[in-house]
């Protein structure tokens, strides 16, 4: 597939190394805090910023996101306020323009509930570049979703984990566009594992299948320890539950977040 | 009927069974093999194809049946003076002569897609086109759209099913998928699932003719006694299935999910069996208002772990579990416990819940000289109760398929569980079902006074049920589930799970007839829940 203009695949076309993508859930911890804490990400220069849509249920998720989840959700979160916040988040009308590419992540029932294809026109609209939705499954999304995506410019990201078959990774390097999504263990989002030889095994043999696309570590990942070891295997990674810890803790200014994405890349 | 070798390749390639009543003809079992030399099957495709055979009677060629084929063959040509063609004769294929003559024989409908049978039609001596006219509709209905019951090889029933999962789940999902069928169709597990449900769970369960619920509800009522399994329900014909699949996969431990933990003890109860690690997870409400089903999990060496999360109960539990086999994908074998969750599982669990309906229809045959009843009855929470009592009867249109939901306080009340009232398609636990969601697709938290059926959705396979207009789904509320609990306490002596008091209480809202046959499906007992239904004595 080509797409003609999208930011996640401007941004692999000029860097490729120690790319940080960091992950806060909408309407967290307070419902306006969206635009803040994505402000706040941009200035301190994250490359790429994953918004979590929350969702009552996400099964891929450790406590530190699914409260994050709840507490969203109680503040009165739902992807019609999260479009709306992001509404001229790309204009220059209500301050500074965001440049920073953007995903959403979440899970699928609220996607189909809003409607596939007028959650791509909206994701369009407000400037949003791809999206992970964990619970949809490479064959379901080719069979039904893929040419809505592909109409809309979207890219949807998958993930590959260390059990992922050699055969089944070929697949999915030649259907994605934008990066893959390198789960560094078998663990739900949050884990403390560690990293360990085995990763580091599975790091490399991904590493030597040359694939296509760019790739991102994510899950774990959560100093600047494991920022570097990451970024030694693949492009870069992904900060999630620790950077939820972290606004929880000390707030959203944009000072607390630049504070936060130092202690990462240092 | 008799089912031509073109649609057994289809449900061969589809690891589907045709219709309980289907007779192969021996010349078909030949067709068969003769196609998975020429195609090359793998071992798994035959073995499955084998297995398929060995489940049907056979039609085999009888001396009688060769003046039928003497006389097909030349009808056929245009060559029987007493019945000749009106339009142009063709040579058929001889082995589809033997086929045709084989359910012209045995006076059955032939099922076929092949369009070559289409030449036999039109006059004929009036023996020879009963047979021949039967097979020309058989097949122009069999080529119109049908609505199926059976799993898709994606998954599917209708629009509902498939696996939504994280990728972090496709490998231990996909290794059960490839698996699973195989695994059941093997002689020796079939041996030792059999063994384990006559000898240890004490099956077959008993039909019983409940006469004085019959002569007060004016029908006549048998009850499927569930409630005679060992650990007191139902879940336990499943967790026998999967703990041997578990097994055959290598797997050393066991994670599971439970409501009112039925469920749970009867997965802790075959680990304890066969010594695999258990581990369960429950809501954390859920635990305290089921305190001795928890304590039975413990005593039967069983890790009991509290879902904090969400709602802390039956929803979270699942959750949890899934979590939990995200963390431990090799090792580790998740036994869900009703017909929800990403396929392999509906299908799987439906499967081994299909002893039910295997047994009714011996079982009624053998009372009433019929083996369908007029309405089947059963309890829906994940549904697979239903699923295992509606089984062998999917395909039989005369009878009617009832699933009673649970409401809770009423269905507009806020506080009920009624799924398919209130509910909408989405996505939940990896499959694509209905389920109780706001309009931003959240999952609402549902309610019941039944433990069991407080799930906010449904198995894939009701979904269908439900879309189709096949199953007729009553929504039973708190107080009327209770009512019919506490008499079929006096009227039978039995006392029945809350759950399974919703089955019984979707009765009196069927509008019977006094000839009408009811099979209810008596899920399970009422010990567990004597705390609730003591409030009420
Ligand atoms: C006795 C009994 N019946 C029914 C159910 C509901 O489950 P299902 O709908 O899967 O049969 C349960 C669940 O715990 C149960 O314990």
């Amino acid at each position: 597939m080509t797409l003609t203009q999208n930011r996640i695949t401007d941004l692999f076309a000029t860097k490729s190394e120690r790319l940080l993508n960091v992950y806060f859930t909408a309407g967290f911890p307070y419902l306006d805090d969206t635009m803040t804490v994505l402000r706040g990400l941009q200035a301190a220069g994250v490359d790429l910023v994953e918004i979590g849509m929350p969702y009552s249920d996400p099964v891929a998720d450790g406590e530190t996101i699914q409260h994050s989840n709840e507490r969203a959700l109680d503040n009165g979160m739902s992807l019609k306020t999260l479009f709306s916040q992001l509404a001229d988040c790309r204009s220059a009308t209500s301050g500074e323009p965001v440049t920073v590419p953007i995903l959403l992540m979440g899970y699928i029932n609220p996607v189909i509930q809003f409607g596939i294809e007028n959650f791509c026109k909206k994701c369009q609209e407000v400037g949003v570049d791809g999206v992970i939705l964990p619970d949809l499954p490479l064959d379901l999304f080719l069979d039904e979703y893929a040419p809505i995506f592909r109409e809309y410019g979207i890219l949807n990201v998958h993930l590959i984990t260390p059990q992922t078959a050699e055969s089944r990774i070929r697949l999915i390097d030649e259907e994605s566009d934008g990066f893959i999504y390198m789960v560094s263990s078998a663990s739900i989002t949050g884990s403390v594992k560690g990293v360990s030889d085995s990763m580091r095994t599975y790091f490399e043999r991904i590493n030597a299948m040359n694939l296509r696309n760019p790739r991102l570590i994510g899950f774990g990942i959560n100093n600047h320890e494991t920022f570097d070891m990451a970024s030694q295997y693949a492009n870069g990674a992904i900060v999630g539950s620790a950077f939820i810890r972290h606004l929880a803790e000390k707030g959203t200014s944009a000072e607390s977040i630049r504070a936060f994405v130092e202690t990462i890349r240092a | 009927m008799i089912y031509d070798t073109n649609l057994l390749i289809g449900h061969i390639r589809e690891r589907s069974l045709p219709p309980l009543q289907t007779i192969i003809s021996i010349v078909v079992v030949g067709e068969l093999e003769a196609f998975s030399l020429k195609a090359d099957w793998g071992a798994q495709k035959i073995d499955f194809m084998r297995y398929l055979i060995d489940r049907y009677p056979i039609g085999d060629i009888e001396f009688d049946i060769i003046p039928v084929y003497a006389q097909l063959d030349a009808f056929s040509q245009g060559k029987l003076k007493t019945a000749p063609l009106n339009y142009s004769a063709r040579n058929m294929g001889k082995n589809d002569l033997w086929i045709a003559a084989t359910a012209l024989y045995l006076d059955m409908e032939l099922h076929t897609t092949d369009n070559d049978f289409d030449r036999t039609g039109g006059p004929a001596s009036p023996n020879v086109r009963i047979a021949l006219s039967k097979a020309l509709i058989i097949m122009q209905t069999t080529l119109e759209p049908q609505t199926s019951f059976e799993v898709t090889n994606k998954g599917f029933y209708g629009h509902f099913g498939g696996a939504f999962i994280p990728e972090m789940l496709y490998p231990n999902v996909e290794e059960l998928r490839q698996n699973y069928l195989s695994i059941i169709a093997d002689p020796a597990f079939q041996a030792e699932f059999w063994q384990l449900l006559e000898d240890y769970v004490g099956r077959p369960t008993p039909l019983f003719l409940a006469k004085r619920l019959s002569a007060k509800l004016g029908a006549t009522i048998y009850l499927k006694r569930e409630d005679l399994c060992h650990t007191g329900a139902h879940k336990i014909n499943n967790t026998i299935g999967q703990i041997l699949v578990a097994q055959r996969l290598g797997k050393k431990r066991i994670v599971a999910e439970t409501g009112a933990g039925q469920h749970g003890v009867a997965t802790a109860t075959v680990c304890a069996l066969m010594g695999l690690e258990c581990i369960v997870y429950m809501g954390s409400i859920d635990m305290e208002r089921q305190k001795p089903n928890v304590d039975r999990m413990r005593m039967l060496g069983a890790t009991v772990v509290p879902a904090t999360s969400g709602s802390q109960t039956l929803k979270d539990a699942t959750n949890e579990a899934m979590r939990h086999w995200i963390n431990n994908p090799v090792d580790t074998h998740y036994i869900i416990g009703s017909v929800v969750g990403p396929h392999p599982y509906p299908d799987m669990v439906a499967r081994f819940q299909s002893v039910i309906s295997g047994e009714v229809r011996k079982q009624l045959f053998a009372k009433t000289g019929s083996s369908n009843p007029d309405y089947v009855v059963a309890c829906v929470g994940g549904g697979s109760n239903a699923a295992g009592a509606f089984y062998h009867y999917l395909n039989e249109p005369s009878v009617r398929l009832v699933a009673a939901e649970a409401a809770g306080q009423g269905v507009t009340s806020g506080h009920s569980a009624a799924t398919t009232a209130l509910g909408k398609p989405g996505v939940l636990h990896g499959s694509r079902t209905i389920l109780m969601q706001t309009e931003d697709g959240q999952v609402i938290e549902p309610y019941s006074i039944s433990a069991g059926l407080d799930y906010p959705g449904i198995g894939p396979l009701h979904a269908h049920l439900f879309e189709s207009g096949r199953g007729d789904f009553y929504a039973i509320t708190d107080d009327e589930a209770l009512e019919a609990g506490f008499e079929l306490s006096k009227l039978e002596g039995i006392i029945p799970a809350l759950e399974s008091a919703h089955a019984l209480a979707a009765l009196a809202k069927m509008n019977l007839q006094p000839d009408d046959v009811v099979v209810v499906c008596l899920s399970g007992r009422g010990d567990k829940d004597l705390s609730t239904y003591s409030k009420f004595l």
